[in-house]
């Protein structure tokens, strides 16, 4: 079945040259009430060196990991891939199209919702494929696809529950020296990298708004913003932080103490918190002036023997 | 000699700050700081709703990068749907892209307990906040038309195994068959730990799934991989023209 995947056959004499195409935009959402249509305009370009045959489909998807890939399945034909079509006079899903090297065009993915559909979530994947075309002589001719994720609610409710838990919140293992309970010792000059993952245990997909907070005494020190991630429904997503995607505190020369860090996650009607201890100790800056006052008391003490025996 | 003496005494000192100086050095190494969406004389202030319109504007000393159209709040009701698409904060400077270094590779004439390659390359741009992968599946082991006369997938040298999912060297010339190194930005050099290592492509007439060859989580601008062919074939193999199809697929992370 995942011969889906590949485009039809159409016998056509080429030359080996660059392969490409682009599609925008890369992600789709809509929350949908049964019974209504939507229209998305996509721009699909021809980047290749010379005229291309391509094919659209929409192809269901599941979570492949906790890093937000999806995992393709075209052996799956749920009957909602009935709701998706193009609107385009020439251009129709599942059948083969022209561009013309460098040329753009525009595939109007249409949506529509039957009345009596059930709420819960649609993943799939606008997936728009290269024909792989027949070129005598050569070992492996290749194809080269394309996706745009349509991530779809369907419910009734412009804001629909969610339930979402963090868990496994706690600093990267080369970011603490050593760990009690909930406690982690941490160097005051080495930045604290922290992980953290998502679980989504409600029927629709959410974003993972929120926060990675530091406090001390009840003050803020520092505060960073999560990604807004999409966490699928019953799927886990790492939480990333902006703009690097990292979720870090670095202490300052002058951090001391205990530091309380707390990671919120809230969206339109649910929220998670998670938080931790950091003891922040100057353990390097300590070790290096102890280092300092030894070297420094040994010669002193090696100039003023010498001096003795001078004298 | 007196003066060599002083000068002694007087560089032992000196001889300690530079070993207090390489002590710290080596205790504190010096990062390199990394900053973003901010520089250069003027802002970049982002905003998120539904475009319609997108873009960066502005002049010399301000840079607004913003969208226009369809706010979120209140629309469900009257409308019956909520839309975002394109939002702000996937935005990049050009739409996801993916290109083959070319639509066909030839391996040439093979010849027996002979290593054969060829190379192309992977390209990637606009992959956004959240990330990409490339995926690659072979529609059959290489073959003649639609005979039985194959050369199989490769399994890298016998004592170490190699499958779709895992890299393992491939350096014997006993070791028949057709697979593929990769190299460059965003491949698990975990895996594909030097050019020796291959792995053969998943096979679709085997019932397999598609292959991640390069990925990476969080924002890509443009990433460039080149996959490497290998191909060795038996003493035995019958002459003849052997084909399959690969397709490449890119997707973007959700």
């Amino acid at each position: 079945m995942i011969l889906l995947l590949f485009p039809l056959f159409s016998p056509r004499a080429a030359e080996a040259g660059v392969l490409g195409l682009s599609l925008s935009p890369s992600i789709f959402e809509a929350n949908i009430k049964p019974g209504k249509t939507i229209t998305q305009v996509f721009t699909l370009k021809n980047n290749s060196a010379a005229e291309q045959t391509f094919v659209a489909r929409v192809i269901p998807f599941t979570p492949g990991d906790a890093l937000g890939n999806p995992s393709l399945r075209p052996n799956l034909l749920p009957e909602w891939l009935k709701y998706f079509s193009l609107s385009n006079s020439d251009i129709k899903l599942n059948e083969p199209f022209v561009l013309a090297a460098n040329q753009s065009t525009q595939l109007i993915l249409t949506i529509n919702v039957p009345g009596r559909t059930g709420s819960g979530d649609l993943y799939s994947t606008l997936l728009v494929s290269s024909v792989v075309k027949d070129t005598p002589n050569v070992s492996s001719t290749m194809g080269a696809a394309i996706g745009s994720n349509l991530l779809l609610t369907i419910s009734p409710l412009s804001h629909p529950p969610s339930l979402v838990r963090i868990s496994d919140f706690a600093p990267t293992k080369t970011s603490f020296l050593f760990r009690y309970a909930d406690v982690y010792l941490v160097d005051s000059l080495t930045p604290i990298y922290f992980s953290a993952t998502a679980k989504n245990l409600g029927k629709y997909f959410v974003k993972s708004a929120g926060a990675l907070k530091v406090e001390k005494n009840g003050a803020n020190v520092s505060t960073q913003n999560l990604l807004a991630n999409n966490i699928l429904s019953n799927s886990e997503r790492v939480l990333e932080g902006s703009p690097s995607g990292q979720l870090v505190y670095k202490p300052s020369l002058t951090s001391f103490g205990n530091y309380l860090v707390t990671l919120d996650l809230r969206n339109e009607n649910s929220s998670s918190h998670a938080e931790l201890t950091t003891l922040v100790l100057p353990i390097k800056i300590t070790a290096v002036t102890t280092i300092a006052i030894l070297v420094i008391s040994s010669i002193i003490k090696v100039n003023k023997k010498k001096s003795d025996v001078k004298k | 000699m007196n003066f060599i003496n002083k000068l002694y005494q007087l560089s032992r000192p000196i001889v300690a700050i530079g070993l207090i100086a390489v002590l710290a050095i080596v205790i504190f190494p010096i990062k390199t700081v990394q900053a973003a969406d901010m520089s250069g004389s003027g802002y970049i202030i982002k905003m998120g709703t539904i475009n319609i319109v997108s873009g960066t504007v502005g002049n010399s000393s301000v840079k607004l990068s913003t969208t226009v159209g369809q706010t979120v709040s209140g629309e469900f009701e009257t409308t019956g749907y909520r839309l975002r698409s394109g939002f702000q904060h996937t935005a990049t400077s050009e739409p996801f892209s993916f290109s083959l270094g070319t639509d066909a590779i030839s391996l040439g004439s093979l010849i027996a307990s002979t290593f054969g390659g060829a190379n192309t390359t992977l390209t990637v741009g606009g992959a956004g906040v959240h990330g990409y992968s490339v995926k690659a599946i072979e529609d059959h082991s290489l073959q003649i038309g639609e005979s039985q006369s194959t050369i199989p997938d490769t399994v890298c040298d016998p004592k170490e195994k190699c499958t779709p999912n895992r890299a393992s060297p491939w350096t014997s010339t006993i070791s028949y068959g057709f697979g593929y190194n990769m190299s460059g930005d965003d491949v698990d050099q975990n895996d594909f730990t030097d050019s020796t290592y291959f792995r053969p492509f998943a096979n679709n007439q085997s019932n397999q799934v598609p292959v991640t060859l390069m990925g990476k989580p969080g924002r890509t601008e443009k990433a460039t991989a080149t996959i490497t062919f290998q191909a060795n074939i038996s003493p035995t193999q019958g002459n003849g023209t052997y084909e399959n199809s690969i397709q490449f697929i890119a997707l973007p992370s959700y």
